[in-house]
């Protein structure tokens, strides 16, 4: 029994309410389904308490025309497992719990999904752009975002 | 303190509102200080200007003392150590042994006070733009900016993008614009020598006429 097998049934015995599936995807690596987004910092809380992910490396945005969604890599430094946390996000309300206070790591990262996708992150200590100017309009990698060529003007 | 109330106190005014004398003196400014060094240097420039233009001394300094200043100038290239992008990398090869741009006199200042060259090496996004430009105000007259590579010239690949400005000379006053993608640092020798002719073309008055610039 390796350690994906071992972290992917305890994932299924502990949070049966939030996961929908898990799957192997590659050695050491698992990945998991969320329902939504709603017990998402409780689930974080006891993913690093319990289970020992103490590093968050990665939250990426994907835009499917219809909804968004949010992927976490978390990685157990200890025994070097990694898991993909795979969260839909409604197209209408892009809200997702904030999780800067359970990984700090995962700050700029925030602050970056909202500023390029527009996903919104209550409870996040300083929610604003970081790569773009802060009077900028509109929301550059959503699929739906029609850019406009302006001559500058000096 | 209302207005009606001032002639009935008559001759203790002064005295009753010891505030007045010195907000009347704080409005005038203290000139006679002379420790602005503006002012000091417009004195001592007007003076030497007025000397030499009743002296009809401006022609001959100006012969013989406008090569030598010149070519102080164009040989002393200073540019700002400033990297945005990977033709930084090729900034940082030909002051490399290879290249040697010391030879032709650039060296790299890392504070803009020390610089006379600006030398924009990369694609300058709209966060940038106002850092840019206030690096370009610190820096003192005379100065020249070298635009090195396409991203600064145009946007180069990014000439569409939400957040890349196309090309620093919609903000900044460019001299030279050296092509490349990224730029050879033989391309790049070749910009300052380019420079060097352009300082040597514009040969400038020794003397400074402020009167009438503040």
């Amino acid at each position: 029994m390796t350690l994906a097998t071992e972290l992917s049934e305890a994932l299924k015995g502990q949070f049966d309410e939030h996961i929908v599936q898990t799957q192997v995807v590659r050695e050491n690596v698992v990945r998991a389904d969320l329902k939504d987004g709603k017990g998402l910092l409780e689930l974080a809380v006891s993913l690093r308490d319990d289970l020992g992910f103490n590093h968050a490396s990665l939250l990426s945005a994907v835009d499917f025309i219809d909804s968004f969604e949010c992927v976490y890599h978390l990685s157990n430094t200890a025994k070097g497992t990694m898991l993909e946390l795979h969260v839909p996000v409604p197209k209408n309300d892009p809200t997702l719990p904030s999780l800067a206070r359970v990984w700090e790591g995962l700050d700029f990262h925030e602050r970056e999904a909202f500023d390029l996708m527009g996903i919104e992150f209550p409870g996040h200590p300083r929610l604003e752009r970081v790569l773009l100017p802060q009077d900028f309009k509109g929301h550059p990698l959503r699929k739906d975002y029609i850019y406009q060529i302006k001559e500058e003007v000096w | 303190m209302s207005e009606p109330e001032d002639p009935q106190v008559g001759n203790d005014a002064p005295a009753s509102h010891p505030e007045q004398p010195n907000q009347a003196g704080q409005d005038e400014a203290p000139n006679w200080l002379g420790l602005r060094s503006d002012d000091f240097l417009e004195l001592i420039d007007s003076a030497v200007y007025q000397a030499a233009d009743k002296l009809k001394l401006k022609a001959i300094v100006n012969k013989v003392a406008s090569p030598i200043f010149n070519w102080a100038q164009r040989y002393s290239p200073h540019p700002l150590h400033f990297g945005i992008m990977c033709c930084a990398l090729e900034m940082a090869a030909s002051s490399a042994p290879d290249f040697d741009a010391e030879r032709v006199g650039v060296i790299y200042r890392s504070s803009p006070r020390q610089t006379d060259i600006l030398l924009v090496n990369g694609p300058v996004s709209k966060k940038l733009r106002p850092k840019l430009l206030t690096l370009y105000e610190q820096m003192p007259e005379p100065k020249w900016v070298i635009c090195m590579g396409e991203c600064s010239i145009s946007g180069g690949p990014y000439w569409d993008s939400y957040s890349v400005v196309p090309g620093a000379d919609t903000f900044l006053p460019v001299d030279v614009y050296i092509p490349g993608c990224p730029v050879r640092p033989e391309a790049l020798l070749h910009g300052f020598l380019q420079l060097q002719r352009k300082i040597m073309a514009e040969r400038k008055d020794v003397f400074l006429n402020r009167e009438g610039q503040r």
